[in-house]
């Protein structure tokens, strides 16, 4: 394999990606939705406290009928001095297809029954908003809660302590079973990661190569290169050029929390370093590992996608292998997250089907949670070695 | 010397191109001429290797072609061959960049050629928005930029102007004063009468005749080889319905 080509192939394409007012547009595109989506709570702060509102709230006329009184009083009460409602209480129900109420008034019926002890109705023009919805459902609730609570000679609080969750509190004491929900949480967006990239790459790889394929312009690459060189770079630069990609996002996700950090400092008091992260050291080596296995996994994917590609004739048949590869992904990606648990055993099946390449970068990470992975891991690395070196072969 | 010999390529069943043997010397004009499908665009594959031949031997120097032998290559394929997206200059850079070129050296080469051509406003315009003539010249600019010592044209005349004929015509004669090999092929005889020291005629991917371009003519009664061309392949019909 002449290594200098296929560096210069590599270069070429990765500056040709990165060189380009589209790259700099969606990464000014991506750098301030990440900046707002990281400070978005100080910014929410802010408007509110300078009252700024976006939505245009116009009043709602509340119409209730109710002539067992199950709700109404409670509900006039509450928002009957509110300037966004305006409660009404009516003795019938006026409104049918040929009497359509207006677009700012609600129909309320309530009625109690035996079975579900309160039914309600909800007579609109169109859907209503939720937040209305809400503060009617948390009224029918709470009307609910207390006739059952005087039907059956009991108090609201018994009621309430009733209906709350039994609380039950997992105590894991293994070293990896440290931070484990935070290692649930990075397994499913790392899991995520590698799918957006996949799909990135996967689409580029088969762009690229169809396009040069179909434009037999591939006939005088192969004049310089060797296939198996021109599968190697193309692979390779466009794997390059997607981690550069999910580089820079990091680091936008860096900027974005330092500097919400500094506003958490200017309103809490506390310290800078405290305020950006508490690194736990197995978290930063379980990241790594992912890491490790992202670059793998998107390596390996490629090199099938380029491959698949050069057997096709036209674009549309390199985007249907692409959509094969991103399904078989989906059902890895689903599969993992079901069926990688600290709470799940792990059974011989999954232990067998986490030694394959690419299923590995799904399973492996995850079973890092539940400290299962050492052999596996290592039998991945071997498979990997094996692969880069039978390609260079 | 570039030496084709007993060089068969078969696709499943059908032979491509049959047995062929030829020779081409250096610093000479080569012309390959045939039908449509005679196995003209085959013969070149298997020449640069981008496809490998069934049997046969293909010897440049007497060496086997290998990757580092193909530096010393240019081609201009038939049918474009360049990515429609990329502006002139890139395209270059990367064609450029597969032959081991230095960015500074790719650029000095192609504004030489561009302004040779009179295209020089043509640098930095998308391949898809130039005319079929335009691309074509651009096609031969890319098989030229690190100069390499033999030069295949596939119906490099394809899809141009007269004017820009005579352009390219000037240009071949240029590099072959400049002690450049150069094998092409054409259906304009005329383009092949004028150009080239030998020729080789294929029908259905066997070499029918061939020889030097004076001994070709002198064998057929100092015809043009247009009427050389179709008395050859009409015999061959012949010989084949019979």
């Amino acid at each position: 394999m002449n290594f200098k080509k296929v560096r210069e192939i590599i270069k070429f394409d990765v500056q040709k990606s990165i060189q380009n007012k589209w790259f700099v547009i969606l990464n000014v595109i991506l750098f301030i939705i990440i900046l707002f989506a990281t400070n978005w709570s100080n910014i929410s702060n802010y408007l509110k406290e300078h009252d700024v509102n976006f939505v245009n709230e116009e009043q709602i006329t509340i119409q209730i009928l109710d002539p067992e009184n199950l709700i109404y009083d409670s509900f006039n009460e509450k928002y009957g001095e509110s300037s966004n409602y305006k409660i009404e209480k009516v003795e019938s129900n006026p409104y049918s297809k040929e009497n359509i109420p207006d677009d700012n008034v609600i129909l309320l019926e309530v009625k109690s029954n035996s079975e579900d002890i309160i039914t309600a109705k909800l007579v609109s023009k169109e859907g209503i908003d939720n937040d209305i919805y809400d503060v009617i459902y948390d009224e029918l609730t709470e009307a609910r809660a207390n006739l059952f609570a005087a039907n059956h000679n009991i108090s609201i609080d018994e009621l309430n302590t009733l209906n709350e969750e039994v609380p039950v509190e997992r105590e894991l004491l293994g070293v990896d079973a440290e931070n484990s929900d935070t290692k649930e949480v990075i397994k499913t967006i790392s899991i995520l990661v590698v799918y957006m990239v996949l799909i990135i790459i996967l689409s580029r790889i088969a762009n690229e190569i169809a396009q040069e394929k179909v434009s037999k312009s591939i006939e005088y690459v192969l004049t310089s290169v060797t296939a198996g060189e021109y599968l190697i770079s193309k692979v390779l630069s466009v794997t390059i050029a997607t981690l550069i990609q999910v580089l820079y996002t990091f680091v936008y996700y860096i900027i974005g929390n330092c500097i919400n950090s500094l506003f958490v400092m200017q309103t809490t008091g506390a310290s800078f370093g405290s305020s950006i992260v508490n690194i736990d050291t197995s978290i930063v080596s379980y990241v790594l590992v992912m890491a490790a296995y992202l670059i793998f996994t998107v390596f390996i994917t490629a090199l099938i996608q380029a491959t698949l590609t050069s057997k096709t004739t036209s674009v549309a048949e390199a985007g249907n292998t692409t959509m094969i590869l991103l399904l078989l992904v989906v059902i890895l990606y689903l599969v993992s997250l079901s069926a990688i648990s600290p709470y799940i055993t792990v059974t011989p099946f999954m232990y067998i089907i986490s030694c394959l390449p690419i299923v590995s970068t799904f399973f492996v990470p995850a079973m890092m949670i539940i400290r299962t992975s050492n052999n596996i891991a290592n039998n991945n690395f071997i498979c990997c070695f094996n692969c880069i070196n039978s390609i260079y072969l | 010397m570039l030496d084709l010999k007993n060089v068969t390529k078969e696709f499943g069943e059908n032979k491509a191109i049959d047995n062929i043997s030829f020779k081409v010397k250096d610093g000479k004009i080569f012309g390959l001429i045939g039908r449509n499908g005679a196995g003209k665009s085959t013969t070149f594959r298997v020449i640069l290797q981008i496809i490998e031949q069934t049997k046969g031997e293909v010897l440049y120097n007497n060496q086997k072609i290998t990757q580092d032998t193909l530096n010393y290559f240019g081609y201009l394929p038939e049918e474009g061959s360049l990515i429609p997206s990329y502006t002139v200059l890139e395209l270059c850079e990367y064609y450029g960049t597969l032959k081991l070129m230095e960015t500074q050296e790719i650029r000095e080469k192609l504004i030489y050629w561009l302004e040779k051509f009179n295209i020089l406003e043509y640098l930095n315009k998308k391949v898809k928005d130039l005319s079929k003539g335009n691309r074509q010249k651009i096609q031969f600019i890319v098989s030229n930029l690190h100069e390499p010592d033999f030069l295949i044209l596939d119906e490099p005349f394809s899809g141009l102007d007269p004017i820009s004929v005579e352009e390219l015509k000037k240009c071949i004669l240029e590099l072959k004063d400049q002690g450049k090999t150069i094998i092409f092929s054409s259906h304009r005889m005329d383009h092949v009468e004028e150009l080239c020291d030998e020729i080789a005629i294929l029908e259905k991917g066997k070499i029918i005749e061939k020889g030097s371009l004076k001994d070709i003519k002198k064998k057929y009664n100092n015809e043009t080889l247009n009427q050389i061309f179709i008395s050859v392949v009409g015999e061959k019909e012949k010989s084949l319905q019979s």
